[in-house]
């Protein structure tokens, strides 16, 4: 249905994903690409005489958007994320709207406008290292949220009322809502988000590392598809012309595929043989029309156009499918029908006695799952599948001798609470011949790597008005895995587990909840289950971490030396590379002077000189690493204090805490842990 | 009298030299004198100290290895590499000569003037044009140059008052006010930016981030080690703090090396609502505007400097210039006579006067301004090609013919020179002698388009068409609009077609 309008080279290595096509005049469409060498190749078809541009970074590029950022210049600019810095460029002017320097990185970035105190501004969304920050045109920070981890995507799609929200998508697997700084909603994923698109109203498209597609609408699934390659790049548009937008994904293997958004069945296909760096959908010709447009990463772009089919072929061909799909349908209903007959014919002993059936249990100390028969028979085989639970999402269990009994174990250092399907395969005895499958699936509940005992109360809690306590049991139950006559449900409650780094308490008092901790981390990840669990809608709390609060200030200071550190580093490259280039020149100056000995000293220096820039540049690499990782675990530490609680009381807690860290007062980021900053 | 309060009194009056001999002694008595370190550190810092605002020469091998700018192609008309050109109200080269650097020659001599057009040409040509000949001992980085500033002032103070290396730079940082005089100290005498870069990182910790001062010091200290991108970030951060006139004209010179003269321009006009009619301000916009072959721009700036100051002698220099070069000789001729009353006089402005008078027809005053010119300096090569423009005027072409074998013989790479030569050599039809020295001018400048064009000019008429078709390419690559050249390209191509 689609048709190829044009290909064209661009004679340069295109980056994975970065490129843009903007209007950086504010009339012609313009395709910026990132090449390798920092920098960045402008594709000006429509401007006479122009020869491909390129813009020196001098950095390595990670991503590039285009678009409106001042909305009184009338025409797009290009932002440049680059490890460390940001730069909004203006290609039509040459000159810089502005460029700062980000401590946190740069991973992802978007253009966008969310509402800054009631105005719809325009802001470059950055993400980087548990943080998404906002820039205004000035290069103002005008946003700021933490995220659980590096952020790898960030989008916009628009609710059922129209409202729009800030999707922000994890290394941690985690797709999240925003309502402007306020956390909505949070999605598991099985693997990190790699992009996502607007879709129609309420629903929007993600794309995996794992190579897993799909579209969510609000909060829920609607579909979602797997394959072994992986999306590059995700755009949405309306290619059929139905009203409704349709996805176009370009694949690492080449593969340009348009869907539909409703249940994601193919549309369009076509093999590019290069991977592709990034997909369009937009009018690059000026023609009027909007084309899909695929750039790869050899520098190859394609455009392809909608073909118009007349009606009623359309319709003819519409019904030949639908004819195809139920003799297909049909055949498989025959297959299954000549495999009934086919062992019925065959002996009857080996057939399992009615009645049969599995039962699935959950048994503690290890966390496992305990699979049993009702009868005698035999359980050969089982196939777990778990989302995101164990490795490649399935496991399969196959004792050597088939027995009555089966046991799972299953591991849950991320807490997953999930529904697993357990297929099982059963049989009469040990030489049976048929085995049939049983299906079932069970509910792991949410901290099923705890176990109910007694132990000693962990060094730090958090406690908060829980008017709710007399359903901490239905609670407790549904995330432990817990003996239902173990405890005796009572309005004064001590319940303790133990688990495998570090125990857990719970103490309740009228209308007072405790949770015992080793770890700020343990608690944050129980009271936010507790808030979604009984629709808290504000929760205000204290916390006492001394042995956390000594870590954080440890953090702070390996986050100041190296800071330090960094300054003095790159001031000794700058002199290096200062002398580096007047050696390059003398070197050249007694080359045309036939002074050969000078020329051999120069160039004896300067390999010498080249060295130590190489080595320098290492500890550089390092030292930048380590910084980054520092300053990840302290946004670990502010989101953490900030789960403790929820609404405003968490918004609060963010800010204080970030106010902290920015001013290093380390008694502020003490209180923010401990009472979330309130102004006592 | 206190010799203390002598010192610091001879310091307020300039007598630098008196100042540190005092505190020469005083140190001797007690070394651990902190008033009297203070005052010494002062004293030098004033005696070496230049106005690094204006005098700022970006490097040959800072231009020919850096890829600062952003953009590799810019438009037209938005950046330094690419000025406007005169078909878009530039400066057309055929009214006004070029630099060896290839810019458009300006009534004040800057470093900037001479930068290169292009960073894509070999470092040899860059060596030839920035430098004259290879082998001279000019430092080739920016740095390098502050370096150089740096022994020179140090040969004139004697031995090395303060060893940098063995200063412990926390310490020093806890004492705001001596810390201030030795980061000036570091920056102006000992060019070391390095060492007052880590002063002013630590002293501005101790100042808790709020003071401007140790911000626009930081900025200076990259901006002098080539991290501009640092240099613009600290500029900012001062400014955010105190609204400081040097601070905004060092922001926009970090602009400059970016290459992103718009932007550089956008916030000297800012500044200027701020600080209005600031003499320096206005001076910096006109000095970019100049760099960006505004001329008609950058001389209404200059006139508005005037109106501030009517002693700026760059602003003169400038619109006599500018005068000159826009048929308005009488007018220029007015302005160097007020550079003369104003206590300059040296080779150039002679040689100017000259010219100007020539030009505005007062025959009988022009020569006499060249004789002092030349008694001024005989062996400049310029004035002695000027005597020579102004005996082709008058006709007399073999005093022209003596002139410019001088210019050449004083001054052996002075391209115009060479081409007149060729011109004149032709009328006396000696085709192959006129023939080499366009050859010679061509190989000395490739930014002229003359001597181009006369050879291809000589090359027709000797009918060697292609030969002229390539020579006259090379010349409209240079300067597009050139009419006569373009006439010489249709000819050509009529030539062609009728073969």
């Amino acid at each position: 249905m689609l048709s190829s309008a044009y290909t064209f080279e661009l004679n340069q290595a295109v980056l994975h994903s970065l490129a843009t096509i903007s209007y950086f005049d504010g009339i012609h469409p313009t395709l910026a690409c990132g090449i390798t060498g920092g920098k960045v190749l402008i594709h000006t078809p429509h401007i006479p005489n122009s020869s491909n541009n390129f813009l020196n970074i001098n950095k390595n590029i990670i991503c590039l958007d285009g678009g409106r950022l001042d909305p009184s210049l009338n025409r797009d600019v290009l932002v440049i994320g680059s490890p460390s810095s940001l730069m909004a460029y203006d290609i039509d002017s040459n000159s810089d709207l502005f460029h700062t320097e980000t401590k946190e990185g740069v991973t992802s970035l978007t253009l966008g406008s969310l509402s800054i105190s009631g105005r719809d501004t325009p802001l470059a969304l950055v993400g980087g290292n548990c943080s998404v920050k906002g820039f205004n045109k000035l290069g103002e920070e005008e946003f700021w949220t933490v995220s659980g981890d590096d952020v790898s995507a960030i989008g916009f799609f628009r609710t059922e009322r129209n409202e729009k929200r800030l999707l922000v998508g994890g290394t941690d697997y985690a797709i999240r809502i925003f309502n402007n700084e306020e956390l909505e909603t949070e999605i598991m994923e099985n693997a990190k988000i790699t992009g996502f698109a607007e879709m129609d109203k309420g629903k929007f498209a993600y794309t995996l590392d794992n190579g897993g597609i799909g579209i969510y609408k609000g909060k829920h699934r609607a579909w979602k598809a797997k394959a072994k390659n992986k999306v590059l790049s995700i755009v949405s548009g309306d290619v059929t012309g139905d009203g409704v937008p349709d996805m176009i994904l370009g694949w690492s293997n080449g593969k340009l595929e348009v869907r539909s958004e409703n249940k994601g069945e193919n549309i369009f296909k076509k093999s590019l043989k290069q991977t592709i760096a990034k997909v369009f959908y937009t009018d690059y010709r000026m023609q009027g029309k909007n084309q899909v447009i695929a750039c790869t990463v050899a520098g190859r772009v394609l455009g392809y156009i909608k073909e118009d089919i007349p009606h009623k072929e359309q319709n003819a061909e519409a019904q030949q499918e639908d004819i195809e799909d139920l003799m297909r349908v049909k055949q498989i209903l025959l297959n299954e029908l000549q495999h009934y007959k086919d062992a019925a014919a065959r002996s009857g002993s080996s057939i399992l006695a009615p009645g049969t059936s599995l039962l699935v249990t959950l048994a503690p100390s290890p966390p496992r799952i305990f699979l049993s028969t009702s009868n005698s028979s035999l359980i050969k085989c089982a196939f777990v599948l778990g989302e995101g639970f164990f490795e490649g999402d399935s496991k399969f269990v196959h004792p050597a001798r088939p027995s009555s009994e089966l046991q799972i174990p299953i591991q849950n250092p991320k807490h997953l609470g999930l529904e697993v399907d357990i297929k099982a395969l059963v049989c009469a005895s040990a030489g049976a011949s048929q085995l049939q499958v049983m299906e079932r699936s069970i509910k792991i509940p949410k901290f099923c790597n705890f176990e109910y005992g007694d132990c000693k109360l962990p060094s730090g809690y958090v406690n908060f008005d829980f008017p709710q306590g007399n359903r901490l049991l239905n609670w407790l139950q549904d995330r432990f895995i817990l003996n239902p006559s173990a405890i005796k449900p009572s309005a004064e409650l001590q319940v303790s587990f133990l688990g495998e780094s570090e125990n857990l308490s719970f103490i309740l008092t009228t209308n007072k909840l405790s949770i015992y901790t080793e770890t700020l981390e343990l608690a944050a990840e129980i009271a936010q289950d507790l808030i979604s669990f009984f629709n808290i809608p504000e929760l205000e709390s204290r916390a006492d971490y001394p042995h956390e609060i000594e870590k954080i200030n440890g953090l702070m200071e390996k986050v100041e030396e190296y800071s330090n550190v960094r300054t003095q580093l790159s001031i000794n490259m700058a002199e290096n590379a200062q002398n580096v280039k007047a050696l390059i020149v003398k070197a050249e100056d007694s080359r045309i002077q036939r002074n050969m000995g000078f020329f051999k000293q120069a160039m004896a220096s300067l390999h010498q000189f080249n060295g130590e820039l190489l080595s320098e540049f290492q500890i550089r690499t390092n030292n930048h690493n380590e910084l980054l990782s520092y300053l990840k675990q302290v946004n670990q530490y502010i989101q953490r204090a900030g789960n403790l609680r929820y609404g405003q009381a968490k918004t609060r807690t963010i800010a204080s805490f970030r106010e902290a860290v920015k001013t290093k007062n380390m008694k502020m980021i003490a209180a923010a842990i401990i009472s979330g900053g309130k102004a006592s | 009298m206190d010799p203390f309060f002598i010192a610091a009194s001879k310091l307020r009056r300039k007598h630098y030299d008196e100042c540190i001999e005092i505190c020469d002694q005083l140190l001797a008595k007690n070394a651990y004198d902190q008033a009297a370190w203070f005052l010494k550190c002062r004293a030098l810092t004033l005696k070496c100290w230049i106005d690094d605002l204006e005098i700022d020469e970006e490097g040959m091998a800072d231009i020919m290895l850096d890829e600062n700018s952003t953009a590799a192609v810019p438009r037209p008309g938005t950046s330094i590499q690419r000025p406007n050109s005169s078909a878009s109200g530039g400066i057309s080269p055929a009214m006004r000569p070029v630099t060896r650097g290839g810019r458009p020659i300006t009534g004040f001599a800057r470093p900037g003037s001479a930068r290169p057009t292009s960073s894509s040409g070999s470092i040899e040509a860059a060596i030839r044009s920035q430098t004259g000949k290879p082998g001279t001992a000019r430092p080739v980085t920016s740095s390098g140059r502050y370096l150089r500033l740096g022994t020179a002032s140090m040969l004139s103070t004697g031995d090395q008052f303060i060893v940098a290396d063995k200063l412990d730079m926390k310490r020093m940082a806890q004492k705001q006010a001596i810390a201030k005089a030795l980061c000036d100290y570091l920056i102006y005498v000992d060019h070391n930016p390095k060492k007052a870069l880590e002063l002013c990182a630590e002293a501005t910790v101790v100042s808790g981030f709020q003071d401007w001062w140790w911000k626009s010091r930081l900025g200076k200290c990259y901006f002098q080690l080539g991290l501009f991108r640092d240099a613009q970030k600290q500029f900012e951060s001062s400014l955010k703090q105190e609204d400081m006139i040097p601070t905004h004209i060092e922001l926009s010179k970090v602009y400059i090396r970016l290459d992103q003269p718009n932007f550089a321009l956008n916030q000297h006009k800012k500044a200027l609502d701020k600080h209005q009619e600031n003499e320096n301000l206005t001076l910096a916009l006109a000095r970019v505007n100049e760099l960006m072959n505004n001329a008609d721009l950058a001389a209404s700036l200059f006139k508005a400097v005037l109106q501030v100051n009517p002693c700026n002698i760059e602003a003169i220099a400038s619109l006599a210039s500018h005068n000159f070069y826009t048929d308005h000789p009488e007018v220029a001729l007015r302005f160097y006579r007020r550079l003369l009353q104003l206590g300059i006089s040296n080779v150039e402005i002679w040689n100017n006067l000259g010219l100007a008078c020539y030009y505005a027809g007062q025959y009988d005053l022009c020569m006499k301004c060249m004789e002092r010119a030349l008694d001024a300096d005989d062996s400049n090569g310029d004035v002695w090609y000027n005597i020579a423009n102004i005996a082709i005027g008058m006709g007399e072409l073999n005093m022209a013919y003596h002139a410019l074998k001088v210019a050449v013989s004083v001054e052996n790479t002075h391209a115009e020179a060479y081409n007149n030569l060729g011109v004149l050599e032709l009328r006396k039809g000696n085709v192959e002698q006129a023939r080499n020295y366009y050859q010679s001018a061509t190989r000395i400048a490739d930014y002229l388009y003359e001597p181009l064009y006369n050879s291809a000019l000589l090359a027709f008429r000797t009918g060697e068409m292609q030969e002229s078709y390539n020579l006259v390419q090379k010349a409209l690559a240079i300067f597009p609009e050139h009419a006569d050249s373009k006439e010489l390209l249709k000819t050509l191509k009529q030539h062609f077609d009728s073969l």
